[in-house]
């Protein structure tokens, strides 16, 4: 065993995991969206995951509100209201050219609690050809936020679409 | 625009070799750390042996076959990280007989197992609700080998030019690396210690 060898390789291993990582480790910055454009109720619909702690951050980075306590029975009354306002800012549909704000349909835990799934509908679209989204929720926060998008288009086909913070915008064609 | 197996291929390979989440990366490095360039059967067999062990875990955790308590996985991966790089520095290297190597491929496929559940961790929170998973998890599978080549060649590679170019001493170059590796090791068993407790 070389010591002074071992020592050099030990000090560089200490330093290393700081310059790389913040936070906690291996916190899984991520949140996904289920779309779909439903030509029986002319809609399309939106199921989004994301993390409850995260969704706090979000939302307290934007307008400093604490203790939301979602998914609790001390939940704050605003928490729904303020969950809307944080996704109209960090997703955005453009459809055909025009941009259009999604209606709150319900939110509800996952089984585990650790994140929610929020629904939302954008009623009123009898035909879609050219669909913009930009998807940034928590980027603001995290660096190596991601965001994912399943899109089912009116035949049932499935694409996928990553949002990263250099790439916050997709343009889908149907 | 993507279809799901390109899709999920990507993130595979995002996954593995992404520097936010190095900790797979790292215990690569640690099991090669003691092969130089011209004994790349042997540490074919060895990431074989690595593969199969995560990918028989990744497999069961994401048919739900079996459960995973992450936090409790976190913590264990440095675990592994550390055991390896302590192997690495206490061996002896004249002592490379058929017995220890096998111990490696051992140490690897078993290793494996605990990677592979750290893998499910995030394909699930990945994957959507309807769909099967079985084409999804073949392919984010698929990517995370293909990174896992990478990792290995570029190690390879360095290996190479240090042992082979630069006449570096075999036992130091373990030494150095391994020391690295377990240093690494040592800080994410605290933080993800800490994260267990807390939990």
């Amino acid at each position: 065993m070389n010591l002074p060898l071992l020592l050099i390789g030990v000090i560089a291993g200490w330093w290393i995991p700081g310059e790389f990582s913040e936070a906690t480790f291996h916190d899984l910055h991520i949140s996904k969206t289920e779309l779909a454009y439903n030509p029986e109720d002319q809609a399309i619909q939106m199921s989004l995951h994301i993390f409850t702690d995260d969704l706090e951050r979000g939302i307290e980075a934007m307008n400093g509100a604490t203790d939301l306590k979602i998914s609790t029975e001390h939940e704050k009354e605003e928490a729904t209201q303020w969950i809307y306002d944080y996704l109209s800012t960090h997703l955005q549909l453009t459809i055909d050219g025009e941009r259009r704000a999604f209606d709150w349909v319900g939110k509800e835990p996952t089984p585990d609690y650790q994140a929610v799934w929020i629904y939302l509908e954008i009623p009123g679209i009898p035909a879609v050809q050219d669909l913009e989204v930009r998807y940034d929720v928590l980027m603001e926060l995290y660096d190596d936020q991601r965001n994912i998008l399943m899109v089912m288009d009116p035949q049932g086909k499935r694409t996928y679409h990553l949002f990263e913070p250099k790439q916050k915008t997709v343009e889908i064609h149907f | 625009m993507e279809s799901a197996f390109l899709f999920y291929l990507r993130l595979g390979l995002d996954h593995i070799a992404d520097v936010h989440a190095y900790d797979h990366i790292v215990f690569i490095v640690a099991l090669c750390a003691i092969y130089s360039l011209n004994q790349w059967r042997q540490v074919a067999i060895l990431v074989t042996a690595f593969t199969i062990g995560h990918s028989i875990t990744l497999a069961l955790a994401a048919l739900s076959v079996i459960k995973v308590p992450s936090a409790l996985i976190e913590f264990l991966i440095p675990v592994t990280i550390f055991i390896t790089s302590a192997y690495n520095i206490a061996r002896k290297p004249s002592t490379q007989d058929n017995h220890r190597i096998t111990l490696n491929y051992f140490m690897a496929l078993f290793f494996g197992l605990i990677h592979g559940m750290g893998f499910s961790n995030y394909f699930r929170s990945l994957m959507g609700r309807e769909e099967s998973v079985v084409k999804p998890l073949f392919a984010f599978n698929l990517g995370i080998e293909a990174g896992q080549l990478m990792i290995v060649s570029v190690i390879l590679l360095l290996s190479y030019l240090f042992l082979n170019r630069l006449q570096v001493n075999k036992k130091d170059w373990t030494q150095v690396i391994s020391g690295a590796t377990a240093g690494i090791a040592f800080i994410l068993m605290l933080e993800t210690f800490e994260a267990l407790i807390g939990n």
